[in-house]
C-alpha cells in the first residue's frame, strides 16, 4: 500500500459524496473543451465570424474557467472540513502537512484526470452536435465541419491539471494544526441557539423592496445607471434574507404552539433553525445562482423569439430614408420594379438649426424641428393622440425605444435656437417620449414647433432635410430595396446609416441574442450543476450528524420512516427556499429586462422556468435517493 | 529513561489578562523504558492536555520535554510529524479507524507512512495480528466489526511499527468490561514481553489497576503517585481510597451511551 493507494481507497470510500462533484467536473470539462475545440477550430479564421463573436468565445472560455476555479475549489474545501477527522489522524499519526498536500493532490487527479478524460471524450462526440448549433444560431451557410484539434485538447487538460495542482497547494494553509488536536479533544460545545437583530431582518425586508421598486420602474436609459444599485440591495437583502429573517420566521412560528408541536415540525424547524443559519451562505449563492440563469436565459430566450417584433416596434417604417439621393419619381419607379405594395407612407420635412442650449439637447448643438403637422401625421401612424402645439411653444420628441412611450410634463423652460444671427426662444414643457419613427441620427431627438413657426424658420433659410418612410405588405422584399438604397448613398459619398429600416433592427436583434442565448444555455446549466452540487454536498457532508440526530429521534420511538421524513423534507426545503427566492428575483429581473418587449411575455419565461423545475425536479430526487440510501447503509 | 517532562505548563487563552487559564501548571514526569504508567484525574484537570503535550499535538507553554533523547519542544512541524511517526504509538477512545480502510490496511498506515518495504508490512501485519487474536478480521472494514475488535485493531495499528512510547487516551472508554478485560490483558502481556512503554490515561479504576504506576493529577499539578503491588484486587483498592481522598463527586462517571 502506498500514498497512491490511500488516496485511490479514500475516492472510492467518498464515492457517494464525490459522485455531484464529478458530474459538475465532467460538465465543466465538457463545457470548457467545447469552446477552447471551437477557439482552435481553423474555421475561425474565416471572415464569416465577426470579431465580436470571437471575443465573446474567449469571454465565455474565461467564465468557465474562472467558474471551474471557483467551483473546483469550494468543493475542495467543503470536501476537507468533511474529512477534518480523517486527515487529523493521519496527521497524528506522522503524516507531515507536505504528505498529506500530496495525497489531496493525488486524490484530485484521481477524480480530475477521470472527469477530464470522460469530458473529453463525450466533447469530441457532442462536438458535432456543438458545432451545428453553432452554425445554426450564426445563420452560417454550411455547417462547420467537425476538427478535432490537438491544441483544444493539451489546452483542456493542461488546464485543468494546473488547476488541480494550485487547489492542491492552496490546500495546504486550510490544513491547519486546528484538526490534529480535534480528534483528541472532546466533543465541541453545543451550539448556540441563533438569534436574530430587528434591524437586520428590517433591513433585508427594505433592501429587497428597493432592489424590486427599482427594477420595475427604471426605463431602460436608467438600466446601466441603476443596475449596480438593484444587485447590491438584491445581494445585501437576499443574504439577510437568508441569516435573520429566515431565524425571525421560524420564531414566528414558534409561537404557534399548536402547529409548531404538530407532527415531526418541531424537529424539522429547530434543525431548520441551525440550518438555514449555518447553510446561508450556500442558500445565497444558489439563489443567485438561480436568479441569474432564469434571469439571462430568459430575457436571451425571450429576446431571441421576439426578435422580428422587437425589430418592428423599434424601427416602424420597413424602409426610412433621410436626404435621399433619388427624387420621390425615381423612388417610385424602384418600389414598382420590385413589386412592392406599399402600406403606409409618409413624407415630412426636418429643419436644421444651431442651438446654444445643447444641455437640453442631449449636449448636441444641431437642432433638428419638425412641424406640428408631420408629428400629428407621426403620431396617427401610431395611433397615438394627436397634438396642438401653440406658436411660442416647442415639445422634445425622444424617438427611440430606451424611453417609455409616454407623454410627460416638467417645469416650464425656455428653448433657445439660432438660424443665421436671429435668434428664437420658446417655452418647453411637454416632452413625447417613444418609437414615432425609425432612429437616424437626425430623427432621435427632434423638437415639434407650431406650423407658423416652422413656415417662419424655414423662411428664415434653415436648411431642410427630406424625411420619408414606407411600409409594404411584403416586407422581407423591401430587404432588396434597402441594400439598393444603401448602395445609391455610398455612390453619393454620402452616409449609408441615412437609410435604414425594420428588418436591419430585427437582424441586430437576432444577431446579438443568438449567441447571448446559446451561451447563457450553456453557461446556466453549468450553474445550475454547480447550484445542485452545491446543495448535495452540503447535505452528504452534514449527513453523519443527521444520522446521529435521527438514530436518537428513532430510538426514542419516532418510526423510522418518520425519521426520515424529517432528512427528506430538510432535501425538500433546502431545494425549494433558493428556487422560490430565485424565481420571483428573476422575474423582477425579467421585468427589468424587458422593457423593450412593452408588454410582459410570460409565455417565454414560463416555459424557460418550467425546463428550470424539471431540471431541478431531477435533481432534487437525486440527492433524496443518495442520501436516504447513504443513511440507510450506515444503520446497523 | 524514555521520557523526560520537566516544569510543563500550558496556559490557555493568555492574551487578554485574566482570562487565561492554566491546564497544567509545573509538571514533572519521568518514564523508564518498559514502564506502563497510568494518568489518573477528574474531568479539566489536565490528563488531556497533558496527553496531547506528550503526543507532541500541543505545545507546552514553558517547560522543557525529552522523549527518546530528542527534545520535542524545540522541534518544527515537520520534525514533529517524523517524531511521531517514528516513535510514537497512539491508542483513541473512539478507536479512530479509517473508514475507508480495511483492517489490514489501517494497521498498515504506520507502515506506509514510514515507507517501508511490502515484505516487511506483511511480515509485521501476521506477527501482530496472530498476537492480538485479530487474524480473522483482518480484510473487513472497521464498520463491519465490534467495539472490542476495533480497539485490537487500533492497539495493531499502534504496536506495529515498534514505537519507544505507546500513548493511550481512554482505551477502555468505549468498550464493555469484557473486552476492556481482554485488552488490558493483551497490553500488559505485551508490556511485559516486548517491553513496550505505554502511558494510558483513564478515570476507570479497574483499568487503571493494570498500570505499574499511577498519577493523580489535579488542577493541572501532580497530587499523588501509587506504584502496584504484588496484588491487582489491592492496588484497585489503593486507587479507590486515593480517589475518594480527591473528593470522588469530581470524578466523571460513565456517561450512558445509546
Amino acid at each position: 500500500m502506498t500514498l497512491k493507494s490511500l488516496a485511490f481507497k479514500n475516492i472510492r470510500h467518498h464515492s457517494s459524496s464525490y459522485s455531484a462533484y464529478f458530474l459538475s467536473c465532467i460538465f465543466a470539462v465538457l463545457v470548457f473543451f467545447l469552446y477552447a475545440s471551437l477557439l482552435f477550430h481553423p474555421i475561425l479564421k474565416n471572415e464569416l465570424f465577426p470579431d465580436q463573436f470571437i471575443l465573446f468565445l474567449y469571454l465565455v472560455e474565461a467564465i468557465v474557467a474562472l467558474f471551474a476555479f471557483l467551483f473546483i475549489g469550494y468543493s475542495q474545501s467543503a470536501f476537507l472540513r468533511n474529512r477534518k477527522q480523517d486527515i487529523g489522524l493521519l496527521q497524528i499519526l506522522g503524516m507531515p502537512v507536505r504528505q498529506v498536500v500530496r495525497m489531496i493532490f493525488w486524490e484530485n487527479i484521481l477524480v480530475g484526470a477521470l472527469a477530464v478524460l470522460i469530458g473529453i471524450f463525450t466533447g469530441m462526440i457532442g462536438s458535432k452536435f456543438f458545432f451545428l448549433a453553432v452554425s445554426y444560431v450564426l445563420r452560417l451557410p454550411a455547417p462547420i465541419p467537425v476538427n478535432l484539434s490537438f491544441g483544444s485538447i493539451i489546452l483542456t487538460i493542461s488546464f485543468f491539471f494546473c488547476l488541480f495542482l494550485i487547489l492542491s497547494w492552496i490546500s495546504r494553509f486550510s490544513l491547519q494544526k486546528q484538526s490534529i488536536s480535534q480528534v483528541l479533544r472532546e466533543r465541541v460545545q453545543e451550539k448556540k441557539k441563533p438569534k436574530f437583530s430587528i434591524w437586520f431582518v428590517l433591513l433585508s425586508l427594505v433592501s429587497i423592496a428597493i432592489a424590486y421598486w427599482f427594477s420595475f420602474t427604471t426605463s431602460f436609459a436608467g438600466i446601466t445607471k441603476n443596475m449596480i444599485f438593484i444587485l447590491v440591495f438584491l445581494f445585501i437583502g437576499t443574504y439577510f434574507g437568508y441569516t435573520q429573517l429566515s431565524i425571525a420566521v421560524i420564531a414566528l412560528l414558534e409561537k404557534l404552539p399548536k402547529w409548531f408541536y404538530r407532527g415531526t415540525n418541531l424537529f424539522l424547524f429547530s434543525q431548520l433553525r441551525f440550518r438555514l443559519r449555518d447553510n446561508a451562505r450556500i442558500l445565497f449563492l444558489v439563489t443567485i445562482f438561480t436568479s441569474i440563469v432564469l434571469t439571462a436565459v430568459g430575457v436571451c430566450f425571450t429576446y431571441y423569439i421576439e426578435s422580428d417584433t422587437v425589430g418592428e416596434e423599434q424601427a416602424p417604417y420597413h424602409i426610412s430614408v433621410v436626404a435621399s439621393p433619388l427624387n420621390q419619381a425615381q423612388m417610385e419607379k424602384k418600389i414598382q420594379s420590385l413589386g412592392l405594395k406599399r402600406t403606409a407612407h409618409i413624407q415630412f420635412q426636418i429643419l436644421q438649426l444651431k442651438t446654444t442650449d445643447r444641455n437640453k439637447n442631449m449636449n448636441n448643438p444641431v437642432v433638428y424641428a419638425i412641424s406640428n403637422t408631420a408629428l400629428n401625421q407621426l403620431l396617427q401612424q401610431e395611433k397615438r393622440q394627436k397634438i396642438m402645439i401653440h406658436a411660442d411653444e416647442v415639445i422634445q420628441i425622444r424617438n427611440s425605444g430606451i424611453w417609455n412611450k409616454a407623454q410627460q410634463k416638467q417645469e416650464v423652460q425656455s428653448f433657445t435656437v439660432q438660424q443665421q444671427q436671429e435668434s428664437f426662444q420658446w417655452k418647453w414643457e411637454k416632452i413625447m417620449q417613444g418609437v414615432l419613427f425609425n432612429e437616424h441620427d437626425q430623427t432621435r431627438i427632434m423638437w415639434a414647433v407650431s406650423d407658423a413657426t416652422f413656415a417662419k424658420l424655414q423662411k428664415r433659410g434653415a436648411g431642410v432635410i427630406p424625411v420619408e418612410g414606407y411600409r409594404f405588405s411584403d416586407p422581407s422584399k423591401g430587404k432588396v430595396l434597402l441594400e439598393d438604397m444603401k448602395k445609391q448613398f455610398q455612390s453619393h459619398n454620402m452616409n449609408e446609416k441615412n437609410s435604414t429600416g425594420t428588418i436591419l433592427l430585427q437582424a441586430f436583434f437576432r444577431d446579438l441574442f443568438s449567441p447571448l442565448l446559446f451561451v447563457s444555455v450553456f453557461i446556466g446549466l453549468l450553474f445550475f450543476l454547480a447550484a445542485g452540487s452545491i446543495l448535495f454536498f452540503r447535505l452528504s457532508i452534514e449527513l453523519p450528524s443527521e444520522r446521529r440526530q435521527l438514530e436518537l429521534l428513532n430510538k426514542l420511538g419516532l418510526r423510522e420512516e418518520e425519521a426520515n421524513k424529517i432528512l427528506v423534507r430538510q432535501i425538500k426545503l433546502l431545494f425549494a427556499i433558493p428556487f422560490l427566492v430565485g424565481s420571483i428575483h428573476s422575474f423582477t429581473g425579467l421585468t427589468l429586462f424587458s422593457f423593450l418587449l412593452h408588454r410582459p411575455v410570460f409565455a417565454s419565461y414560463l416555459l424557460v422556468w418550467f425546463i428550470y423545475l424539471v431540471l431541478g425536479m431531477l435533481y432534487y430526487f437525486w440527492t433524496k435517493r443518495s442520501m436516504l440510501h447513504a443513511i440507510g447503509r450506515f444503520e446497523s | 529513561m524514555i521520557l523526560e517532562a520537566k516544569n510543563l505548563s500550558k496556559i490557555y487563552g493568555g492574551s487578554s489578562p485574566g482570562a487565561f487559564y492554566k491546564a497544567l501548571d509545573q509538571f514533572n514526569l519521568t518514564i523508564n523504558e518498559g514502564e506502563f504508567v497510568g494518568i489518573m484525574g477528574p474531568s479539566g484537570s489536565g490528563k488531556s492536555t497533558l496527553l496531547q503535550i506528550l503526543g507532541t499535538i500541543e505545545t507546552p507553554s514553558s517547560g522543557e520535554l525529552v522523549m527518546d533523547g530528542e527534545n520535542v519542544v524545540a522541534m518544527k512541524q515537520t520534525q514533529l510529524a517524523d517524531f511521531r511517526r517514528e516513535k510514537l504509538g497512539f491508542i483513541f477512545q473512539d478507536f479512530q479507524l479509517l473508514d475507508s480502510l480495511s483492517i489490514k490496511e489501517n494497521m498498515l498506515v504506520p507502515l506506509v507512512l514510514n515507507k517501508k518495504s511490502n515484505q516487511e508490512m506483511e511480515e509485521r501485519v501476521k506477527q501482530v495480528a496472530a498476537y492480538l487474536g485479530i487474524e480473522a478480521i483482518l480484510s473487513q472494514r472497521p464498520y463491519e466489526v465490534s467495539g472490542g475488535q476495533k480497539q485490537r485493531a487500533a492497539a495493531a495499528r499502534a504496536l506495529i511499527h515498534q514505537p519507544s512510547l505507546v500513548l493511550a487516551d481512554e482505551p477502555t472508554g468505549n468498550l464493555d468490561s469484557k473486552s476492556a478485560k481482554a485488552l488490558m490483558e493483551l497490553l500488559v502481556d505485551l508490556n511485559h514481553q516486548e517491553q513496550t512503554t505505554i502511558l494510558m490515561v483513564t478515570h476507570d479504576p479497574v483499568t487503571a489497576s493494570y498500570c505499574d504506576r499511577i498519577l493523580f493529577i489535579q488542577d493541572g499539578r501532580l497530587l499523588n503517585e501509587i506504584y502496584q503491588g504484588d496484588r491487582r484486587a489491592d492496588f484497585y483498592d489503593q486507587i479507590l481510597l486515593v480517589q475518594s481522598s480527591l473528593g470522588g463527586e469530581l470524578y466523571d462517571t460513565k456517561i450512558p451511551r445509546f
